[in-house]
């Protein structure tokens, strides 16, 4: 038997694909320019003999970052939080491991689904006792579990994943969503980041919005609106906060002035690892359109090659090179959806080196496999 | 031993349902479901006979029939309890099958596990036992994966299903989280049992954290009644007692004996005090209070103990007995809060001094104990009369109130220096007072104050600007009438106020503090109107030795942060030039500092007794004058050196006595002085006033007449028309 999300089995493939008609026509409605085409967004159902990832690659990572349902940061004292487990169950179900997937679930139920309000605990420290140190939410790590979740339950006819979902969905609209200057805003915690908790605030970052997940939301949150709102407003975001001489869109950003973005007090004043992951997420919601594209690609350009650095905003220039294949392969999908440039053969390989940009890698490779095989 | 208490499963069936009736708004006290399995509802048995059913469905291990055409029964719990040599719990599994089950007849030695069982599924057990949930379910999944057909036994699911609820329910808890916690325990009723007394805790700590205290005292209460793990529930009724509102763990110990209700009430006890502690409005039960003098007067009494006491003696008028407990408490290692408390004992008992070497030893443990500290000694600098206070106990406060830019302890030393008669120092003090709280109002008083005994009109005009709109008393200076007399009580009845010699300065501090400069008249021209009915004598203060010092001043600048932060670095000479550049700045204690390095430094006999000769004048200008005979002794300072200092020195005793009201020493001074150097005007001035504080007359009459003759002076004419006064001979 096989579980839909409403309507039943039969039009669980057609509710999705007016899921995406319905997002297509908002993109189309926004100030994306008009031949922004939004194809079909990645990591839909898949049969388990054309996994996104292979087996082995997914053997790979498990085995270097996965213990006892934990997702381990190995470059961040081996802590693990909601942002790792939500790619971890991700990347399972793009490999079609349900038991892997179990297992990561299972660990967020007992040590992090623990807030009052249904959203996440972000951090869990293997060194300290309780493990969890801190008990705030990080809505993109929220983002990540839920739809992990509901991908998980359609591939594999499991309602009681998407019960579980929506139970997140909700409380993510409900605590961790605010309106700033009419439009509904992406708060990256519950706590911390809103009016009242620092100078500028209310403080958002731009790469929390993980635009593949939203129309689904949108779909099992009783058709709320307020997810598809979020999808124009974190591209007004995107589009709006340029910074510097290269016009960089930072990692933290005060809307204290809605209309004025602004860089937000104490964090690097860069496009660093948060950010990068800004164009791998619109590739991966299938938001291609050329102009908004470029601009990434331009900042990951040197001397007409494609070179993945941390950027400062002051200067627009790099202040170091990010050589692993997992940032590389950012820059590689950029070229490839842009002028069908093929991807690089070091970067179709996958070995796993940190947790991070090893994760990036298999999202990188599972996007490039779905939507623009002829770049392989 | 009953069935019941064999049988967490029926536990956990009679506790599930009561419990979801219970969350749902239903009967209260329903946790008592110790009834024999025969007892049970209609509804309970029904209750259990599905649960047992939904778990025959799908087994395929460790399962027989129980005749030839009964039901499948599920053993594998009881070959994994026997594995796990956990016999209560397998007994308590078997007369649960048993109970449901009539016709099954128990496997003969599950201890020695059972053949058929699946391998594959005791490696799932042994996972599960490990608490590898996560590991469990990955297990699970896969081998569904390989093999469609199979499923996992109930048994497996549900125990996993509920351990991995407990887990959830007891890291909610950990972090706070208390409406995960009772959501999770009601989704998961079954959890609630015996088995697990941690989650049964956590449940009752997250009703009474949400305000449901009842609730929370019928878990414990619960657990109390059914639940046999001694230790378990030990630790219950410690639990209870220590996160209960005192009123349910009032009830919770009523009428129950044995030690650890004893212990309990003890807590109570505590808890009782402790609140009464926390306010002096509340009073604790002589019993209580008879209680507590038990437990503190037993030779093994805890630090806690005695500062619970301790506290509540403080804080209910009882400060001598609560310092001997806090001196308790301290002897047993009580640490940072019991020198804090013991502090505070002594501060409200005024033994000041008798305090300060345990205030000072924990002044840097926290904020408290530095507040303690801080407040401990300025009480003790504020005294009147002035205590007597060692040097060395206000050497090492200064560098404390410096570091913490304490503008009460500057202020403390302001008037401590005020009151032993070292003026400028205590308008230093003030000033730097001012500086680390520009709001402070004391600070500005006293600055006024000095610089008006300092005959400093127009330092003393830029405070009256500054304050004069928000302080009437600066006011009522400005105007003359100083009602509030400073600090120092004027023990020769009033008369004598001292004046220094007028030093009209304008220093960076008063721009800093008090923006532009003030013109010299104003204000100050009426505080000698002819109401103001006070004496002002004339003296002075400043060493009257002073010109080789004078002759020294370069009057170069220098930045004492900076450049004492480098003394290591400095040449001797460079080291003497700082000296005296300080002295300059007016910071004699830093110069003092500089000196000593220069003395280190300084290769020449000569050379060193410069410095030592600088040292020593520092400390004099500090008001330390038995350091400033130190140093001139300690060092081959000229003989001419000498003489200077040795003048400087009883010019200084002279002031200070004659300030401290002391007018008999004063004059002794100033008779040991005139065998050195010959007394100018305004030493003269100060001999004539210290004369009339003594009444004598005669004496204090011709030096004004004199000083009159001599130049001239409008003190001269105020001193004499006061003797007349006193006569009854007003001839003006």
């Amino acid at each position: 038997m096989r579980y839909s999300f409403s309507t039943g089995s039969k039009q669980t493939r057609a509710a999705i694909a007016l899921a995406i008609a319905f997002a297509a026509a908002l993109l189309c409605f926004m100030t994306i320019s008009s031949s922004a085409a939004v194809a079909q967004p990645a990591a839909r159902i898949q049969s388990g003999a054309n996994a996104l990832i292979s087996p082995d690659e997914w053997q790979q990572y498990r085995s270097r970052f996965i213990t006892s349902g934990r997702v381990v940061d190995d470059a961040n004292g081996n802590i693990s939080h909601s942002e790792s487990q939500g790619y971890g169950m991700l990347l399972a179900v793009l490999a079609n491991d349900p038991a892997t997937f179990d297992a990561l679930w299972s660990f967020v139920r007992t040590d992090l689904l623990i807030r009052d309000d249904g959203l996440v605990a972000w951090r869990w420290d293997p060194k300290s006792q309780p493990h969890v140190t801190d008990v705030n939410n990080a809505s993109d790590g929220d983002i990540l579990i839920a739809y992990a979740l509901l991908l998980g339950a359609d591939k594999w006819g499991r309602p009681e994943l998407a019960a579980s979902a929506r139970k997140i969905i909700s409380a993510l609209a409900q605590h961790s969503v605010s309106q700033i200057g009419g439009q509904p805003m992406l708060m990256p915690g519950v706590e911390g980041f809103g009016p009242g908790t620092r100078n500028d605030a209310p403080v958002v970052n731009p790469s929390y919005w993980i635009f593949e997940a939203l129309p689904l939301f949108s779909k099992v949150d009783n058709g709320k609106d307020v997810w598809n709102q979020l999808t124009k407003s974190g591209l007004d975001l995107i589009d709006e906060s340029r910074f510097g001489p290269a016009g960089i869109p930072p990692e933290w950003v005060s809307l204290r002035d809605p209309a004025r973005p602004m860089l937000a007090d104490g964090f690097p004043e860069e496009y660093g690892y948060n950010a990068l992951r800004i164009p791998l997420y619109l590739l991966r919601a299938g938001i291609d359109d050329r102009k908004r594209l470029e601009r990434f690609r331009a900042m990951w350009t040197r001397n007409g090659r494609p070179a993945a650095g941390i950027i400062d905003v002051a200067t627009g220039r790099s202040t170091h090179m990010l050589k692993d294949p997992g940032y590389e392969i950012i820059a590689a999908a950029l070229s490839c959806a842009l002028d069908g440039t093929p991807i690089p053969d070091n970067l179709k390989q996958f070995s796993p080196t940190l947790y991070y940009p090893s994760t990036l890698h298999l999202l990188g490779l599972s996007l490039v496999r779905e939507r623009y095989p002829q770049c392989l | 031993m009953s069935l019941k208490s064999l049988s967490p499963y029926l536990l956990l069936l009679a506790a599930g349902g009561a419990f979801l009736v219970y969350y749902n708004g239903g009967v209260p006290g329903i946790w008592k479901d110790d009834q024999p399995i025969s007892s049970l509802t209609s509804a309970d048995r029904e209750l259990v006979s599905t649960v047992a059913d939904t778990r025959l469905g799908t087994q395929q291990a460790a399962t027989r029939r129980t005749g030839s055409d009964g039901p499948q029964v599920d053993e594998s719990a009881i070959y994994y309890y026997a594995a796990q040599r956990d016999w209560v719990r397998m007994r308590a599994e078997i007369e649960r099958l048993r109970a449901l089950y009539p016709n099954w007849v128990p496997p003969e030695n599950p201890e020695l596990g059972q053949s058929s069982i699946d391998p594959e599924l005791q490696q799932f057990w042994a996972l599960f036992s490990e608490g590898n949930y996560p590991a469990v379910r990955d297990a699970i999944a896969k081998r569904q994966q390989s093999d469609p057909d199979w499923t996992p036994p109930a048994e497996l699911t549900s125990k996993l299903a509920e351990a991995e609820a407990r887990l959830r329910l007891v890291n909610a808890g950990k972090a706070e989280q208390w409406a995960t916690v009772l959501r999770v325990a009601n989704e998961n009723a079954g959890l609630l049992t015996c088995a697990n007394v941690e989650a049964l805790w956590t449940v009752a700590e997250a009703f009474v954290k949400t305000d449901e205290a009842a609730r929370g005292l019928d878990v414990y209460k619960y657990v109390l009644d059914n639940c046999t793990n001694e230790e378990e529930r030990v630790g219950t009724i410690e639990k209870a007692v220590g996160i209960l509102p005192i009123a349910e763990a009032e009830q919770l110990v009523a009428s129950n004996t044995g030690e650890a209700y004893d212990n309990a009430r003890d807590t109570l006890v505590r808890r009782r005090v402790g609140e009464a502690a926390q306010d002096s409005s509340k009073t604790a039960s002589a019993t209580d209070l008879a209680r507590m003098e038990q437990i503190v007067s037993a030779s093994d009494v805890t630090a806690d103990d005695a500062m619970l006491l301790a506290f509540y003696l403080y804080t209910h008028g009882d400060p001598t007995r609560a310092a001997q407990m806090f001196r308790i408490a301290l002897d047993k290692n009580g640490g940072a809060k019991a020198g804090e408390g013991y502090v505070l004992a002594m501060h409200a008992l005024e033994r000041f001094l008798e305090a300060e070497p345990v205030a000072y030893e924990w002044r840097d443990s926290n904020a408290d104990s530095m507040k303690a500290y801080l407040d401990l000694m300025t009480a003790a600098l504020s005294k009147q009369p002035p205590l007597e206070i060692s040097e060395a106990v206000i050497q090492r406060f200064v560098p404390v109130v410096v570091q913490q830019q304490s503008s009460f302890g500057g202020q403390a030393l302001g008037w401590y220096a005020y009151n032993t008669g070292q003026i400028e120092n205590a308008e230093r003090w003030f000033i730097q007072a001012l500086k680390w709280d520009r709001d402070s109002e004391p600070s500005a008083y006293g600055l006024a104050i000095a610089r008006q005994r300092l005959k400093n009109t127009r330092g003393f005009a830029a405070v009256v600007n500054a304050w004069r709109s928000r302080s009437d008393r600066i006011d009522d200076l400005a105007r003359g009438i100083n009602l509030h007399a400073p600090r120092p009580t004027d023990s020769g009845g009033g008369v004598a106020q001292r004046q220094e010699k007028p030093v009209s300065v304008i220093t960076d501090d008063d721009r800093e503090l008090f923006g532009a400069a003030p013109t010299a008249n104003g204000s100050i021209a009426r505080s000698r109107g002819r109401d103001n009915a006070q004496v002002i004598p004339a003296s002075s203060s400043a060493p009257a030795g002073q010109p080789a010092a004078a002759a020294r001043r370069a009057g170069s600048r220098c930045s004492s942060a900076s450049s004492l932060n480098d003394l290591q670095r400095l040449s001797a000479s460079a080291a003497m030039s700082l000296g005296w550049c300080l002295m300059d700045l007016e910071r004699p204690l830093e110069a003092a500092r500089a000196f000593d390095a220069a003395m280190e430094r300084s290769t020449t006999a000569k050379a060193r007794g410069e410095a030592a000769y600088g040292k020593s004048y520092a400390y004099l200008r500090a008001g330390l004058t038995s350091k400033a005979t130190v140093a001139a002794s300690n060092a081959q300072v000229s003989t001419a050196r000498q003489r200077e200092l040795r003048i400087a020195l009883l010019t200084q005793q002279a002031g200070a006595a004659y300030a401290a009201g002391r007018y008999a020493d004063a004059i002794f001074s100033l008779d040991a002085r005139s065998q050195l150097a010959p007394e100018q005007t305004d030493l003269m001035m100060l001999r004539a006033w210290a004369y009339v504080n003594l009444g004598r007359l005669d004496e204090a009459e011709r030096i004004f007449k004199l000083v009159q003759r001599t130049g001239g002076s409008r003190d001269a004419a105020t001193g004499l028309s006061v003797i007349h006064e006193r006569r009854g001979l007003n001839k003006y």
